[in-house]
């Protein structure tokens, strides 16, 4: 970007900066590829992001335990400061030092452009915030490929170590508790709001969608319903179950540690 | 002081914020958290209001920064970034399929957004307005 050649409007000291055309099709060209990468890499099925080392959506854990919610008494999580100390961490490295960076350097560029003696460029407390947040930024860059690599080998590994066979028991139980519901919504007449007979309408209830176990998806037609579960914590573990008109579920196909579990 | 002509909608703003939102919150909250795994149900609570802190920012950029009170680059802004994060959300696949909000529910989201982001600019409106008063006194 040649700010020097743009037509940027400073026209009074406490009159706001305009951006220029190029600033608005370079942030807007980044924006349209971050949303592409968001739904390529959900489309594609892109597990690295996808949970975390708790498998515990970070924010949610974060903030409930902030709020003292029942995620204190959960076991096996993180203590409360060390909560609030990684998603600090997190914000800042994030969020706040990018945008810090990003926007010093935009109006570094614009005072330079326009020989405007920067007060920033004096060894004050915003340039020592620009300097700072630039570190963090180029830090963040740097390490982010080989962190998401570490960590991706490291939830690789914790799959095939995880305790498989006892969440397969707790993943059977959920899912004989869907193929129930299914069979109640099937008996029902459609008049109180059932399937009259037929499967057909039928949906899995967001409760019972996504749970600390696993992910479950229904494939339904008139006399079947297909449930996949894909384990919660490794993505490998799968099970697939097929329920019959009579709300039998004979076939019980599972893959992963848990085929072999 | 703050300038009283602006033009009724300057585009630049609504281009800025949104792409500042999508920059700054959505891609690092879904590089971060991983939307997929978000609970739906967090979005009627929790993560609605972390998406609601980062609206508020911007608008208080925005405040700070423009002319007179953007509230229609605000409203706009709210629109967009609620249509894109549902728009991930139903564009995403399976999982995330079944997050379809109801038509009173997506407006409450609506307000809820604009609201924030109309906040946001009013707060940043006033720091800018004590800012110049200040350096005014300076000088």
């Amino acid at each position: 970007m040649n700010l020097k050649t743009e037509p940027e409007a400073i026209s009074g000291q406490n009159e706001p900066k305009s951006f220029t055309n190029t600033f608005l099709v370079q942030i807007s060209v980044l924006a349209q590829l971050a949303v592409l990468v968001m739904i390529f890499a959900e489309r594609l099925g892109l597990s690295t992001y996808r949970r975390s080392l708790t498998n515990e959506p970070f924010l949610l854990t974060w903030i409930g335990a902030i709020n003292s919610i029942s995620w204190l008494d959960e076991p096996g999580l993180l203590p409360l400061s060390n909560r609030i100390i990684i998603f600090s961490s997190m914000l800042l490295s994030f969020i706040v030092f990018p945008t810090v960076f990003l926007f010093g350097w935009r109006s570094r560029r614009l005072d330079r452009a326009h020989g405007v003696a920067a007060p920033l460029r004096s060894l004050g407390m915003g340039s020592i915030a620009y300097v700072f947040s630039m570190i963090a930024t180029m830090f963040m860059v740097i390490t982010i490929g080989p962190v998401t690599v570490f960590q991706q080998a490291r939830y690789v590994s914790s799959c095939e170590n995880n305790n498989a066979r006892l969440l397969r028991y707790n993943v059977q139980h959920e899912i004989d508790v869907l193929t129930a519901s299914a069979f109640q919504y099937r008996i029902l007449p459609k008049a109180e709001g059932g399937g009259g007979g037929s499967y057909l309408g039928y949906g899995i209830p967001d409760t019972l969608a996504r749970t600390d176990v696993a992910e479950y998806t229904a494939q339904v037609s008139a006399d079947t319903v297909s449930y996949v579960a894909e384990s919660a914590f490794c993505e490998t573990d799968r099970m697939t179950v097929k329920l019959d008109p009579n709300g039998k579920t004979p076939v019980w196909l599972m893959q992963g540690n848990w085929g072999s579990g | 002081m703050v300038g009283d002509q602006r033009p009724v909608f300057d585009w630049r703003w609504l281009v800025v914020g949104y792409c500042a939102l999508i920059l700054f919150q959505l891609f690092p909250s879904y590089a971060l958290f991983g939307m997929r795994r978000t609970p739906v149900s967090a979005m009627t609570g929790i993560y609605l209001i972390w998406m609601g802190i980062g609206v508020a920012i911007v608008g208080g950029y925005i405040g700070s920064r423009s002319k007179g009170y953007p509230m229609l680059e605000s409203l706009s802004i709210a629109v967009l970034y609620m249509l894109t994060v549902f728009g991930i959300y139903r564009g995403s696949g399976k999982a995330l399929l079944r997050f379809v909000p109801s038509l009173p529910l997506k407006l409450m989201y609506l307000l809820l957004f604009f609201s924030l982001c109309a906040v946001g600019v009013v707060i940043g409106k006033i720091a800018r307005i004590r800012r110049e008063k200040k350096a005014s006194l300076q000088t």
